[in-house]
């Protein structure tokens, strides 16, 4: 269960730069290897052997503590996500709470990292991770609420099985469509990179980190990725099911090619402004996010 | 019950160096460890949906606000290692006891919650409209203020 996620994780790093450069019509790196696939272990190798700085004027014990905080949230959500019926490590009733709980415990590592750096890019990036997690964490736990309202149970393998016949994108479309921009703020990609933002911030939150615990929120943010794309799977588009193919199959192609997407929008939209994320969150998501859960409730009493 | 124990004694430390610590954001760490230890002690008592809403609410959202505020107000820096010596060992004591004490089989059998919502909604239904009035008055105290 750990393994499909790293390995999707870490390719990724290549993926990401061949698909965007696919999308601006360049090659991207297609050098080291088959269709540069070695560029992968290139970059593992060369982040390993780099000097792992930790800078004098930092908070030593919350600086290394951040990088860990991103990389062990983001894996142990996957714990609750079933790829197939019975493949999951943890298949509780509170699935879908326990997932909520977890991202909104890692956003507590962009903010301390962007802190204990002591560099006022860094904590500027994190001041702007924290505004932003307040954004949208409140919308992206409603607009959840009307599939688990469908399901009639916070339990993620019900929520899959409840899609049977007619998966949740079609009725849930609005939520579908607010949970896809939480997800990009909550892995903190373009268009809200706010807190990297490396046009006006330097490297914004991680600035001051390098080597390996560079490599965990890079990685990190791959796993984010990925985590949301496999959550998006399960709650909207019906999870494991589909004709012909294996369960596990039709999770991984699903989950693949919302990471895709992921990239896709990377490479479109331009970033946001920061407080143009925040009104945006709370004045147009936040009520039609429980617009789309009053209709859901009323459909299904009615 | 051991877990009770150890993890309502982590509550107290970390909220009394919460109330001591001269550091905000130090003491805003203890502040979140503390809630961290109270959802296990809630865990404890057969309330897994509320130990989750806990850590949801409390650890997640609320304390990035109360971070939030602070990192924007930026207060004097007081960059002392061993002011986190504390909040580490205590954190690291939950979770050993998390591995020690194997939680997963509790999660797992975990009420849905059904019957909390059902409760809050017929037999409370009254006391919840009143607290989301009393919400409602700082919502609109907060905006008073926010327009000055």
């Amino acid at each position: 269960m750990l393994l499909g996620p790293i390995t999707i994780a870490s390719l990724l790093v290549w993926g990401e730069r061949r698909l965007l450069a696919l999308f601006q019509e360049r090659h991207g790196p297609n050098r080291i290897g088959i269709l540069g696939l070695g560029q992968l272990p290139a970059d593992i190798l060369k982040m390993f052997f780099k000097q792992d700085w930790i800078p004098p004027f930092a908070d030593k014990f919350v600086f290394v503590l951040a990088p860990a905080i991103i990389m062990s949230t983001s894996l142990l959500s996957f714990m609750v996500i079933p790829a197939a019926p019975g493949f999951v490590v943890l298949d509780s009733e509170i699935g879908l709470l326990i997932f909520l709980a977890l991202s909104s415990l890692g956003a507590y590592s962009v903010v301390l990292a962007g802190w204990s750096s002591n560099n006022k890019y860094a904590l500027l990036g994190g001041l702007r991770a924290a505004g932003q997690m307040l954004g949208y964490e409140v919308f992206m736990g409603l607009s959840i609420m009307g599939v688990a309202a469908r399901a009639g149970s916070f339990n993620l393998s019900k929520i899959v099985e409840s899609q049977t016949g007619c998966w949740n994108i079609l009725p849930q479309i609005l939520g579908f469509v607010i949970f896809y921009i939480a997800a990009l703020a909550e892995t903190h990609r373009t268009p809200f990179d706010l807190a990297e933002a490396e046009s006006e911030l330097v490297a914004g939150f991680h600035a001051e980190y390098s080597g390996l615990k560079f490599g965990m929120f890079f990685v990190g943010e791959y796993v984010g990725v990925t985590l949301m794309s496999a959550m998006m799977t399960v709650l909207f588009l019906g999870g494991w099911q589909g004709p012909l193919l294996p369960p596990v199959v039709w999770f991984t192609i699903k989950t693949c090619l919302l990471i895709c997407s992921f990239v896709l929008v990377r490479g479109t939209l331009p970033r946001l402004r920061y407080d143009q994320l925040i009104v945006m969150g709370w004045k147009y998501l936040l009520p039609l996010a429980l617009f789309n859960l009053l209709v859901t409730a009323g459909v299904i009493l009615w | 019950m051991s877990l009770f124990y150890v993890a309502s004694t982590i509550a107290i430390v970390a909220t009394f160096m919460a109330m001591i610590s001269r550091h905000a954001v130090h003491a805003l760490l203890y502040f979140v460890l503390s809630a961290l230890a109270l959802s296990l002690v809630i865990y404890d008592l057969g309330a897994p949906f509320a130990a989750v809403l806990e850590v949801i609410i409390y650890a997640g959202a609320i304390m990035v606000l109360f971070v939030f505020v602070v990192m924007l107000l930026n207060p004097s820096r007081d960059l002392n290692r061993k002011s986190l010596l504390l909040p580490g060992l205590l954190g690291l004591g939950l979770v050993a006891e998390l591995c020690w004490k194997n939680l997963t089989p509790a999660f797992a059998k975990a009420s849905a919650g059904t019957p909390i919502m059902i409760a809050l909604f017929q037999e409370y239904g009254t006391l919840v409209e009143l607290v989301s009035f009393l919400l409602l008055a700082g919502l609109l105290a907060a905006y008073r203020i926010g327009k000055k």
